[in-house]
């Protein structure tokens, strides 16, 4: 009954398991390759898109188009990362060494240049130069005035840029 | 650099690949759209290989996990007016016993009271019961009847 319970809600919200199957494949690649980057370990990659698609398919939500959708899914993200990290930051002062870093390999460098921007410029790069997200969508994601992209993305690719100048190879 | 944008950033955005010789001509003096370039090829190459040989989880996994989750949201919802009743029947059967005591039935009782003491108490008692079942019946009926706040978002938004 419970779970009759369950996929009637799902449904109210016009959303099956094959149109969600749709919704996923069309909005979880990027999301994913964002969640690996910021996180640097796919077990955590992992658990934050599974829960980013649970909260969004739970929540009471109006009816939205593609880019809509993939703001809302990256504001739960940013809402989760923030929780990973305090939850990482408690854990290195109460276990120094116990939390584990990022693992060494080709990718290193770019897990280096990507972690110092902050976590909101992270966003906000990826949304406009990957997922080419528009200024209003960019700012459902993350909670910032659309007037206030242009100079905030501005800023952070100019902190990329000037990062990037010095390994050039990693542009490529 | 007396500006932060460039209207052909957009173009240069999307032409990481491959930019048209005019928009390459253009980028060797805007250093606006060269930025947007360098960067734009640095993400685009980064999600790439993040998403090379890193299986994603699959829809139907994220699915069944969420129906999960809203069978226990539902589960969780549907115990809740019964541990609130709980409660309230605890917190009443708690100040009827104490009430007892203040009317000095308890004493009545344990000595082997008499018709004439209890016919006092009694009335009272059985009226202070009735409001108490009355109003738990109400705030059961009130709960089954109204929908919950996630259905009249729902609702709302159709």
């Amino acid at each position: 009954m419970l779970d009759s319970a369950a996929n009637r809600a799902e449904k109210t919200r016009g959303l099956d398991e094959e149109a969600f199957a749709a919704l996923y494949a069309h909005t979880a690649s990027g999301l994913f390759a964002y969640l690996l980057r910021v996180c640097g370990n796919r077990d955590d990659a992992d658990d934050i898109l599974q829960e980013c698609y649970c909260r969004y398919l739970v929540a009471a939500r109006p009816a939205m188009d593609e880019g809509q959708t993939k703001s809302y899914l990256y504001r739960i993200a940013a809402n989760l990362l923030r929780d990973r990290w305090r939850r990482v930051q408690s854990h290195a002062r109460v276990l120094p060494g116990v939390v584990p870093k990022a693992a060494d390999g080709p990718d290193t460098n770019i897990l280096a240049h990507l972690q110092q921007l902050s976590q909101r410029e992270q966003v906000l790069l990826w949304l406009a130069y990957v997922e080419r997200a528009t200024h209003k969508e960019i700012a459902a994601a993350t909670g910032l005035q659309p007037g206030s992209i242009r100079i905030l993305l501005f800023r952070a690719r100019r902190k990329l840029a000037k990062a990037l100048r010095s390994a050039p190879n990693e542009s490529e | 650099m007396s500006r932060p944008y460039c209207e052909r950033e957009e173009e240069a955005a999307r032409c990481v690949s491959a930019p048209s010789p005019d928009l390459a001509e253009h980028l060797k003096s805007c250093e606006i759209c060269a930025e947007v370039l360098t960067v734009s090829a640095f993400l685009q190459n980064s999600a790439r290989r993040a998403l090379a040989g890193t299986p994603m989880p699959s829809a139907d996994v994220v699915w069944r996990k969420t129906m999960l989750t809203s069978r226990r949201a539902a589960k969780q919802r549907a115990l809740w007016p019964i541990s609130v009743i709980n409660v309230f029947a605890l917190t009443a059967a708690a100040l009827i016993v104490v009430w007892l005591m203040d009317a000095g039935v308890m004493d009545t009782v344990r000595a082997g009271a008499s018709e004439h003491a209890l016919s006092g108490s009694w009335p009272k008692l059985m009226v202070g019961a009735a409001i108490v079942a009355i109003i738990s019946v109400a705030f059961a009926s009130m709960y089954m009847l109204w929908p919950s706040r996630t259905e009249r978002k729902a609702q709302a938004s159709t």
